[in-house]
């Protein structure tokens, strides 16, 4: 394999892994802070005990996610040189803002979130979680503006050293590759995060009928599931337009009107290959249909927890097997969203501007190896220990979860406040 | 406007030291402390603020890659095997501090913890190291291999990085858990880190690269260090002592910046390759852009850190 395949398999290796993490993350925060709302408005106990559960599960997977979001931000600097040199400053200053502005402002209030139960003011509390979730759908909206500018560069001129300058921020902003791709990512982590928690409850359920905590997470889940698939589909449709408009060749496939548009790119761009691979079509189609299927599931589920129907009758059981197999899905199926908006732009890094081949560093295809196997273990294995935290920890008993106090006690916490007596 | 932009480039960097270090700090003390109840006291004394401390770091990266897009590549193939173990060692120290309750094997968690303190402190210093040495740069601006890394004068600046976080880290438990056995340990300690910081900067004026532009500016700023260190040694307040050692670590990278303005990162091949940082920054449009959208926020970036250290003054509860 040569630096640049190596150098496109590390980052689309890590990027792929990292999104999985991000969809959690969004997912969770969202659901975690409307289960804490209604803690606050009702002041019933049971909202209190849903949010700190599943704000443990959200805790463990944003503090792995972290490492896998930092090694995407070094290998950016580190393999792809030719990206910051040329394009940089244009794409570099809403990543800048989104780790300026969003991302260190989200982690100083979750950390203080985190240690805040039973310490701050409900409100002050619930005031925290909301500015986490805020700051994280910040982070969200800054980071496609970049990868909008990616697929579709607007607001720049290259001025006489062959540099793109930014010249109109308003143009990122209204990018026509930005917001209904947004609004289509921000969905879909809705449908990680209500499948997870839906597939969760379901596997608890079905060893303790009884839990309240757990059956109206259950319906939660399964109704932002269903809702966020209604929209992910509808906003992957909206982006059509734009995409043909923008990038004729990401759909075209490989048949007579993909030859005839390769030789229109030819002729714009100079010679070489503007097919994409079959890798985007076969994506594609997979997306889709996996998108269509899981919103059918979510429905039948729905009408199943008509009087806890999927619950309480055993005819039922294979649909609540079915939601906890499901976990993994919306996290595959958004990676293959990536594989099409990503491999769909080859053989562009910034589509029509700057191609990947020249936009990858000077480097060995020794080096690259190296550092390819390296963080490639790296990211397999938090996501790995990830996963194997977070099945731990839904395993657990709710009320155990570590510090703070906070409604029904048990020995671990009484433990851990006899340590801090000592 | 690039000036400006580099003062706040530092400014992160900075806070990122003293933050930052006193993470690495505490968790290169982890192993002197003695039983898991000790240390997860240790680690919980950072608690609430940890993740705040950290992500300075990234802040720091994300103005250095908009702001400076062409130093960040420069700056990062020159010292590409310090930069790459600061990662590992990023990764490592957040990922386990924040694990080590949840697994079962506390006492490989707390090597990996220590481990990456020291990694961490090793690292910045050595990249301390390699902006005062110089890197060899070409005109088309291609780092030709790692000679930076031959130079003791790297290694020995990164010895007094460890050595001050250190004492940063034992400053930091002092205050926060008054915790007398880290009052002797900054007594002793202090003095050597002072005595190595002040023998690494006899070693730069006599070496004396050629990217050194203000050796007074750099000399009177590592004096400050060296001041600041001996006063935490003597000082009695435990405010103080951590106040000191605060200072202290926040100067090292306004001493090395300042040492080699207006240049960033000298070529030792080519003077017309040295990086200034006029010629690092970015187009004035993406500046402005950043002058507008993040710097009105980084005041409240700022507030709310501190309503973090002021919320969670007293001990917490452990959740670590």
């Amino acid at each position: 394999m040569s630096a640049l395949e190596f150098a496109r398999m590390q980052f689309g290796l890590t990027a792929s892994l990292h999104f999985t993490f991000v969809m959690v993350t969004l997912g969770l925060v969202v659901l975690v802070a409307v289960m804490q709302t209604r803690y606050v408005v009702t002041g019933q106990d049971v909202y209190g005990r849903m949010a700190r559960f599943w704000g443990q599960l959200y805790a463990i997977n944003y503090a792995v996610g972290i490492a896998t979001g930092l090694v995407m931000e070094f290998e950016i600097g580190l393999n792809w040189s030719g990206l910051s040199r040329l394009t940089g400053d244009v794409f570099g200053a809403p990543l800048a803002l989104e780790t300026l502005v969003a991302f260190v402002l989200e982690s100083t209030l979750l950390g203080m979130w985190i240690f805040g139960w039973g310490r701050l003011g409900k409100r002050l509390h619930l005031g925290l979680i909301w500015g986490t979730a805020a700051t994280a759908l910040l982070s969200a909206f800054w980071v496609m503006v970049s990868n909008a500018f990616l697929q579709h560069p607007v607001g720049y001129a290259v001025d006489a050293d062959g540099t793109a300058r930014l010249t109109d921020f308003s143009a990122l902003l209204t990018n026509n590759a930005l917001w209904f791709a947004l609004a289509h990512t921000v969905a879909a982590t809705m449908v990680a995060g209500g499948v997870l928690i839906a597939g969760i409850s379901a596997w608890r359920l079905r060893k303790e009928q009884e839990s309240d905590l757990f059956r109206r997470s259950l319906r939660l889940g399964i109704r932002v599931g269903l809702i966020g698939t209604f929209f992910t589909i509808g906003f992957g449709y909206a982006q059509f337009g734009a995409i043909s408009d923008n990038q004729p060749m990401k759909m075209a496939g490989t048949g007579p009107g993909a030859i005839e548009r390769q030789a229109e790119m030819v002729q714009r761009f100079g010679p070489g290959q503007y097919m994409v691979g079959d890798a985007v079509g076969t994506s594609f189609a997979l997306m889709s249909n996996i998108a269509n299927l899981l919103f059918l599931l979510l429905l039948v589920a729905q009408v199943l927890t008509f009087r806890d129907t999927l619950i309480r009758r055993r005819w039922a059981r294979p649909m609540s097997w079915l939601l906890t197999a499901l976990i993994p899905v919306p996290l595959g199926t958004g990676v293959l969203g990536w594989m099409v908006r990503e491999e769909g732009r080859q053989p562009w890094a910034v589509y029509g501007l700057l191609r990947t081949a020249d936009a990858v560093s000077p480097m060995s295809a020794g080096a690259l190896r190296w550092s390819t196997f390296g963080f490639s273990a790296l990211v397999i294995g938090l996501a790995l220990v990830d996963w194997w935290l977070l099945a731990r920890a839904a395993a657990r008993k709710p009320g155990s979860e570590l510090g703070g106090e906070f409604g029904q006690e048990d020995g671990e916490i009484r433990a851990t406040r006899q340590e801090v007596a000592v | 406007v690039s000036t400006v932009w580099y003062c706040i480039l530092g400014a992160l960097f900075a806070a990122y030291f003293v933050l930052g270090g006193l993470d690495q700090g505490v968790a290169m003390l982890l192993p002197a402390l003695g039983g898991d109840g000790e240390r997860r006291a240790a680690l919980n004394a950072i608690g609430p603020m940890f993740l705040g401390n950290e992500v300075w770091v990234v802040g720091a990266a994300g103005v250095l890659i908009a702001a400076f897009p062409r130093l960040e590549g420069e700056l990062f193939g020159a010292a590409y095997p310090a930069v790459v173990a600061a990662v590992l060692g990023l990764l490592a120290l957040n990922a386990a501090v924040q694990l080590r309750s949840r697994g079962g094997r506390r006492g490989g968690f707390d090597a990996l913890i220590a481990g990456s303190g020291l990694t961490l402190a090793t690292a910045w210093g050595l990249l301390f190291g390699v902006l005062l040495h110089g890197a060899p740069i070409s005109a088309g601006g291609h780092v030709h291999g790692f000679a930076p890394f031959a130079d003791p004068m790297v290694w020995l600046t990164a010895v007094a990085n460890v050595l001050l976080v250190l004492v940063h880290g034992a400053a930091y438990l002092l205050w926060k858990r008054r915790d007398e056995r880290m009052r002797r340990l900054v007594a002793r300690l202090a003095p050597v880190a002072a005595g190595v910081a002040a023998l690494t900067l006899g070693g730069w004026l006599l070496t004396a690269p050629g990217g050194i532009r203000n050796p007074v500016a750099g000399t009177v700023l590592a004096l400050v260090i060296v001041a600041a260190l001996v006063v935490a040694a003597r000082v009695k307040g435990n405010g103080r002592v951590f106040a000191a050692t605060a200072v202290a670590c926040a100067l090292p990278v306004v001493a090395t910046a300042s040492a080699l303005f207006p240049s960033v990162l000298a070529s030792t091949l080519d003077p017309g390759a040295t990086v200034t940082v006029d010629a690092a920054a970015a187009g004035a449009a993406t500046l402005r852009l950043l002058t507008l959208g993040a710097a009105p926020l980084l005041p409240v970036l700022v507030a709310v850190q501190a309503a973090c250290w002021w919320l969670f003054r007293r001990p917490t509860s452990l959740y670590w």
